[in-house]
């Protein structure tokens, strides 16, 4: 199935997308918000098309209900659905940058006036990297002068080179040479410093469950493994109430991760429960499991699972994984794996490119920042596969209560 | 015309600037990266990046272009080709000295986003090439 694609033409080097707003950062400093939900509702020019582009870009989540997955398994109606991606992905969406500024919130010079180099939105808070170091704004206001904060807090001043927000409250931050940081997001514990987690290079990181994968592009990459470790506060007052603390653990390299040995380096990033390492030869799978049952001979990682493709040339620059498969990034191509062991290559030369994995609604996304247009992926295969027998893409799971006021565990972290 | 090295060399009237071509940029030092353009090449590449203003404070970053591409300017420590340079003054006696930077390699030899917007906009370089630089990613200038 092909995707079905988006294209907005404009000079853009940055951006994010986040509850119904679409942020692009300009090449001349300038910051636009879009109505994302409005822009998507204008494009069909038929009702048959309306609820495929929702599905597409406003609800990737709901077709993995597990109502509709019993649907699926009747294959008339999974022909219906199927066929309506299939049209979609044939039809040309391209607006110019006059189209469309119809649909801009606000627009404003980007904070701090100075292009980012890495951005991330959560919990209602714009968080980005210059040369200057790390900082913070408040974003999704209600302000259409400033739909972002103008008078952005700097948190840090190290020279950073990425910065990825997991599920929980945290900010892994890559430093290079200086290491990989960690910040701590958590409104009840947030840190006023970050925490070195490691001083080994770190280009960019990822998060699996409360671990992280630090990848780097000139050193070996390696697993911070930290631990659930739950504490009781052994007082009777609190009714059986526990503190949990996550704890690190240590680190794993990747060669005893892929069973290889040191000087076979090849480029390796990990998300959630997968971890993956393109070579020169193909491409190799470690599923990860955050809590082994240790009791049934289970370990953190499982064997390590090949495909023999190698869909890329050149030198692998990045990588990055959503639901729908596994992104490689070479120097003048995007490679998508999908889920359903089909590949999508997307020719460069490539600005700057994102998944949201984190989102509710966009996780089907790949946004994709051209010379003089964004595209804007949406990848729908992945609703008809089976979760559990997927290499490709993240395995997809029901998004857990995320309120932690009402939870009854507290979490430190150490 | 020719420079020697290790001696302060006087560049006016093309600039203000004072250069120092250091031999330990040419001598194979296992710590230093090397150039491997003759030492007026070098000399002129800090003229040019005075000229055309690609300054930050006490650093200067400058390229070459054959018209087309940039050219290669020198060998990282680590043998790999380099093809920007960067110039250092230190307390403002004027006195400038350069080498080849290796921004893969160290956060200090990434020029600033102004300089690579400065770049984009004459043409030497292009927008991915400025997002690869910033994050440290190899790319083909």
């Amino acid at each position: 199935m092909q995707p079905v694609k988006i294209s907005i033409l404009g000079d853009f080097i940055d951006c994010q997308i986040y509850r119904g707003r679409l942020y692009l950062w300009t090449f001349d400093g300038k910051l636009k918000v879009y109505n994302w939900d409005d822009l998507i509702n204008s494009l069909p020019n038929s009702d048959r098309d309306a609820l495929p582009l929702k599905f597409c870009f406003l609800d990737g989540n709901y077709l993995y209900k597990s109502e509709l997955v019993e649907l699926f398994h009747d294959n008339d109606f999974k022909k219906i659905l199927l066929d309506k991606f299939s049209l979609l992905s044939n039809k040309e969406y391209e607006l110019s940058e006059k189209q469309a500024d119809k649909f801009l919130f606000g627009e404003q010079d980007t904070p701090s006036k100075i292009i980012p180099t890495d951005t991330e939105l959560y919990s209602n808070t714009l968080y980005y990297i210059t040369e200057q170091g790390l900082f913070s704004t408040s974003a999704h206001r209600r302000n259409k002068k400033y739909p972002v904060g103008s008078k952005p807090t700097k948190l840090w001043d190290c020279d950073l080179l990425s910065i990825k927000a997991n599920t929980y409250p945290q900010l892994a931050l890559s430093g290079g040479s200086e290491g990989l940081f960690e910040y701590n997001l958590s409104t009840e514990f947030k840190s006023s410093e970050p925490t070195q987690i490691s001083k080994r290079h770190s280009s960019f990181a990822n998060y699996t469950y409360w671990s992280i994968y630090n990848t780097s592009l000139i050193e070996d990459s390696y697993m911070a493994l930290f631990s659930i470790v739950n504490n009781s506060l052994g007082d009777s007052l609190n009714n059986g109430e526990y503190k949990s603390q996550r704890k690190f653990e240590k680190e794993i390299t990747e060669q005893k991760i892929f069973k290889t040995q040191r000087g076979q380096s090849f480029l390796s990033w990990g998300v959630d429960d997968k971890i993956y390492r393109a070579t020169n030869n193909g491409f190799e799978i470690v599923e990860f499991k955050n809590k082994p049952n240790t009791e049934k001979g289970e370990q953190h990682f499982a064997q390590v699972q090949k495909l023999d493709l190698q869909a890329w040339k050149g030198k692998v620059i990045g990588g990055g994984t959503s639901y729908y498969g596994t992104i490689v990034e070479c120097e003048n191509a995007l490679v998508v794996l999908l889920s359903d062991n089909k590949t999508k290559t997307i020719q460069g030369p490539i600005t700057k490119w994102r998944v949201y994995p984190r989102s509710v609604n966009y996780q089907n996304h790949l946004h994709v920042i051209k010379d003089d247009r964004i595209e804007i992926y949406s990848f729908n295969q992945d609703y008809f596969l089976n979760q559990d027998e997927k290499l490709l893409g993240l395995k997809y799971k029901v998004p857990r209560n995320l309120y932690w006021k009402n939870s009854k565990i507290r979490k430190l972290y150490t | 015309m020719s420079y020697k090295l290790d001696q302060n060399i006087d560049l006016s009237p093309r600039t203000n600037a004072t250069y120092f071509a250091s031999s330990v940029h040419r001598n194979r030092q296992p710590n230093k990266s090397q150039w491997v353009i003759s030492v007026v090449q070098e000399v002129e590449c800090f003229i040019e990046s005075q000229i055309n203003n690609w300054i930050e404070g006490i650093f200067s970053w400058g390229m070459i272009s054959d018209g087309n591409n940039l050219i290669v300017l020198g060998k990282s420590v680590y043998n790999e080709e380099l093809k920007l340079a960067k110039f250092v003054t230190k307390n403002d006696d004027g006195v400038w000295h350069g080498y080849p930077a290796d921004f893969c390699k160290n956060f200090q030899d990434r020029p600033g986003i102004k300089i690579l917007q400065k770049w984009r906009n004459c043409g030497h370089i292009e927008k991915h090439h400025i997002t690869k630089i910033r994050q440290g990613k190899t790319c083909s200038l």
